[in-house]
């Protein structure tokens, strides 16, 4: 019997080697997190790159086109996004009843939350088309953003029929949701956060009102002003905020109607879209030139899981693993911008990518919770289960409390290496902010970070200048433009 | 000659003449889409051919593609368009029209596939 | 062994040059790799997805051509008019290189024999951009350019997407439309229509 207890614990030890061995070469958040903070992402680049090649996962093309964007590496950028693309067009496109998605299901029910692939929270899959449009904007392809931009709306119009099954059979009650967050378990982290007004004020957990107000900018750089006005009203409604961005990068004329009435204007000296009559008298060049600032700072929350203990009726206390955003968002430093002589031009924030992410746990608490409870319930019965075969068995009767305790063990490894492939879009910025106005042909903006500061001095012949802007650390500040 | 040998003669010519006429459509597979009537104008250098289509299948509708090649007066190959989609429904005719793009179009064939590869 | 007979030395030296051949490489004229790749033919149907595709370019720019070549401004002028081929604009959500259609149109449009292409790297925009910074100076130049043009042609490309759980539909239009630059008048327009269906299956991997 002795051998068999050492046959099965090397059994035991070589199943999660192999386990956690599999799992393991998915570069670690904190390593993400010192790569970006630093400025140096060569490194960081190569290790994402292996990890795509050998797992082909959504999360890692994501990660990996935001670094390559950090580093002014549009095209390259573009082609990850559109491979972490088309890994979720794939999954859209599998029957209505699969065997993955019913494996999946399992053993995210069974066994461990690392079993649910993941495929992009709702707020990730219109952001991916929203920074991709950057990507085409700074290689100064106006189509090309202008089209990412139209499938950022398609995405959120798509995740609302995803969610509308489960919106209504909330609404019907038919399915139970937390009315606060004094209902989680007492040692959940997240408690306090959930419970922060920010994140329960948000009208959804997938739209934001900088994907609307960037998209209002670049559909009229491509001369759709009526798709323009789409999204302005839209990023008004979302964020009071917005209204003054537009107020600010295009003013109305004294007397003019409010801002939620007023059409998107055209570019100054654009021609209309009607081809003019030869000859006509055209306008004379503007003095003055269109300055807008896209500027990004921190990092979002990174997802992992947390091991809580709760009190289940019957069972007594289990210990369950729930998501959690295990390493909080990195706020960043404050980013400032000014135009000639100093003059500060306000930076107004748009996007929250932590409160996003919050939100989204949040609406999926009941339903973690639930699975989580399950998986720790299965987990005690197949370790019980093992334990009453042993028991039953002469030849091991004497040895079914150490058996029933590996299997338990067993199954604990197993479950905690999987939990390691709970990601989320880490490399996202944690705020995103938006500013517009017009300053003399030839003029000076100067963005600043910390202790970094970037000037850039208009081109004369150039009608406007977008500025991205990208704040990695407080030392690490990259300023790149486009004339248009 | 006799005036039935002559006579017979003629209506040969004649129908020799008809068979060497620009009128001619292939099915490519299966005979589940039917050319109802197919009629041709010129238009300067230029052919015009309109087709009517019908399906015998009256439950299901008929995907199919269809091509026009158009040959200049030697029968030689002036040009040909892609296979367009062609949707037919049951008895409901579709009609299809096309004009040839380069001049010294003198003949045509319409060429119907019903093969989805 | 000698070969006396010069045909036999011909015969000889046909037979070596041909195992020559036979070792120096291929005689099909192909060269394959290890995987799966053929030529397929360039005009064939294309349903692979939904997204916009080789089909759509190519019957959408056959038929607009038709129409065009088939209207009284092109078939009926008394000469051949001179037409600057301007952008198709992209207002859909995809990613479609208008300059495909516009290229395929321009091809067809010369072939035909009927219309004349003015260079359209001028492009309008910046004509009169030049125009606006130095009037006096350009105006005679930028006019004579716009004098010199019959007919200016400008489309766009729209699309609408609807998905369900089981179903994803989408549709194009395609339109194009021919303008008189010294009058601004639109004296032709027509447009291409294309709808695609795709279907999930209920059960599969």
């Amino acid at each position: 019997m002795a051998r068999c207890i050492t046959a099965t614990t090397f059994l035991v030890c070589s199943l999660f080697a192999g386990f956690s061995g599999g799992c393991a070469s998915r570069v670690p958040t904190d390593e993400i997190r010192a790569a970006i903070l630093s400025g140096e992402v060569d490194d960081l680049e190569k290790r994402l790159e292996e990890t795509h090649e050998e797992y082909s996962e959504m999360v890692t093309a994501l990660n990996l086109a935001r670094v390559r964007q950090m580093d002014g590496r549009w095209a390259d950028s573009a082609r990850a996004f559109d491979e972490a693309l088309a890994i979720l067009e794939e999954y859209e496109s599998r029957a209505l009843v699969n065997i993955r998605a019913l494996a999946s299901g399992a053993g995210t029910f069974l066994l461990s939350r690392g079993a649910e692939s993941y495929f992009g929270a709702g707020y990730e899959r219109s952001l991916l088309h929203t920074f991709n449009a950057l990507n085409y904007l700074m290689l100064g392809d106006i189509p090309g953003a202008a089209a990412e931009i139209r499938r950022m709306e398609q995405r959120q119009a798509f995740w609302l029929e995803e969610s509308q099954a489960r919106i209504e059979k909330i609404l019907e009650n038919k399915e139970k949701v937390y009315d606060s967050p004094e209902e989680l378990p007492q040692g959940y982290s997240m408690r306090e956060i959930l419970s922060d007004e920010a994140v329960r004020g948000l009208v959804n957990n997938y739209q934001d009102a900088f994907s609307y107000a960037l998209g209002a900018v670049l559909l009229r750089l491509a001369g759709d002003l009526q798709a323009a006005g789409v999204n302005m009203r839209r990023a008004m409604t979302l964020d009071d905020k917005a209204g003054r961005f537009f107020e600010q990068a295009w003013p109305a004329a004294a007397g003019g109607a409010s801002l939620k009435r007023r059409d998107v204007p055209p570019l100054p000296g654009k021609r209309p879209d009607a081809v003019s009559p030869a000859g006509k008298r055209t306008r004379k060049r503007p003095d003055t030139q269109e300055v807008t600032i896209i500027g990004f700072t921190g990092l979002a929350p990174s997802l992992g899981v947390e091991n809580v203990r709760i009190w289940v009726p019957v069972v007594g206390h289990i210990l369950i693993d729930l998501p959690a955003y295990t390493q909080r968002a990195v706020p960043g430093s404050t980013l400032l911008a000014s135009g000639p002589a100093r003059k500060q031009i306000a930076l107004h924030p748009l996007l929250r990518t932590d409160l996003l992410a919050y939100r989204t746990l949040w609406d999926s608490m009941r339903a973690e919770a639930g699975f989580a409870v399950s998986r720790a319930v299965s987990r005690a019965g197949i370790a019980a289960g093992a334990y009453l075969v042993a028991k039953s068995n002469s030849a091991t009767r004497d040895y079914a409390e150490i058996i029933g305790s590996l299997t338990m063990l067993f199954l604990d490894l197993t479950a905690q290496s999987m939990s390691s492939s709970v990601r989320n879009w880490e490399t996202l910025p944690n705020t995103g902010y938006l500013a517009g106005t017009r300053v003399p042909r030839g003029a000076e903006v100067t963005i600043a970070s910390g202790g970094s500061e970037q000037r850039i001095i208009l081109p004369e012949e150039a009608q406007g200048i977008i500025i991205l802007a990208t704040e990695m650390s407080a030392a690490n500040l990259k300023v790149y433009h486009v004339t248009y | 000659m006799s005036r039935i040998s002559l006579f017979s003669l003629i209506v040969l010519c004649v129908l020799l003449l008809a068979g060497c006429g620009r009128s001619t459509h292939i099915y490519a597979d299966n005979k589940d889409v039917e050319v109802d009537s197919i009629t041709h104008i010129q238009d300067g250098e230029f052919l015009v051919v309109s087709a009517v289509l019908v399906s015998s299948d009256n439950d299901d509708a008929t995907h199919s593609v269809y091509r026009m090649l158009w040959f200049d007066a030697d029968g030689l190959l002036l040009e040909q368009t892609s296979w367009r989609p062609v949707v037919v429904k049951g008895g409901a005719p579709v009609h299809i029209r096309e004009r040839s793009t380069i001049p010294g179009a003198a003949e045509y064939t319409l060429l119907i596939s019903n093969d989805a590869s | 062994m000698t070969l006396k007979h010069p045909a036999a030395a011909l015969v000889a030296l046909a037979l070596f040059a041909m195992q020559l051949t036979a070792c120096g490489g291929p005689r099909t004229g192909r060269v394959s790799g290890d995987g799966e790749v053929v030529y397929e033919d360039p005009q064939a149907e294309e349903t692979v997805t939904t997204h916009w595709g080789s089909t759509d370019l190519q019957t959408t720019a056959e038929s607009l051509t038709q129409s065009l070549l088939a209207s009284r401004w092109i078939k009926d002028a008394s000469a051949q008019p001179k037409i600057r081929l301007r952008e198709v604009r992209n207002f859909t959500d995809e990613h479609i290189d208008t300059k495909g259609i516009t290229d395929k149109i321009r091809i067809m449009l010369l072939r035909s024999g009927l219309v004349r292409f003015l260079a359209d790297d001028a492009n309008l925009d910046a004509v009169f951009a030049e125009r606006d910074l130095t009037e006096t100076a350009t105006r005679r130049g930028a006019n004579k350019l716009l004098a010199d043009t019959d007919y200016i042609i400008t489309g766009t490309v729209r699309s609408i997407r609807k998905r369900t759980k089981t179903v994803g539909d989408v549709y194009y239009q395609v339109s194009l439309e021919l303008t008189d630059p010294q009058s601004g008048e639109i004296v032709w327009a027509d447009e291409k229509e294309i709808r695609k269906l795709t279907t999930k299956p209920t059960i599969g991997w």
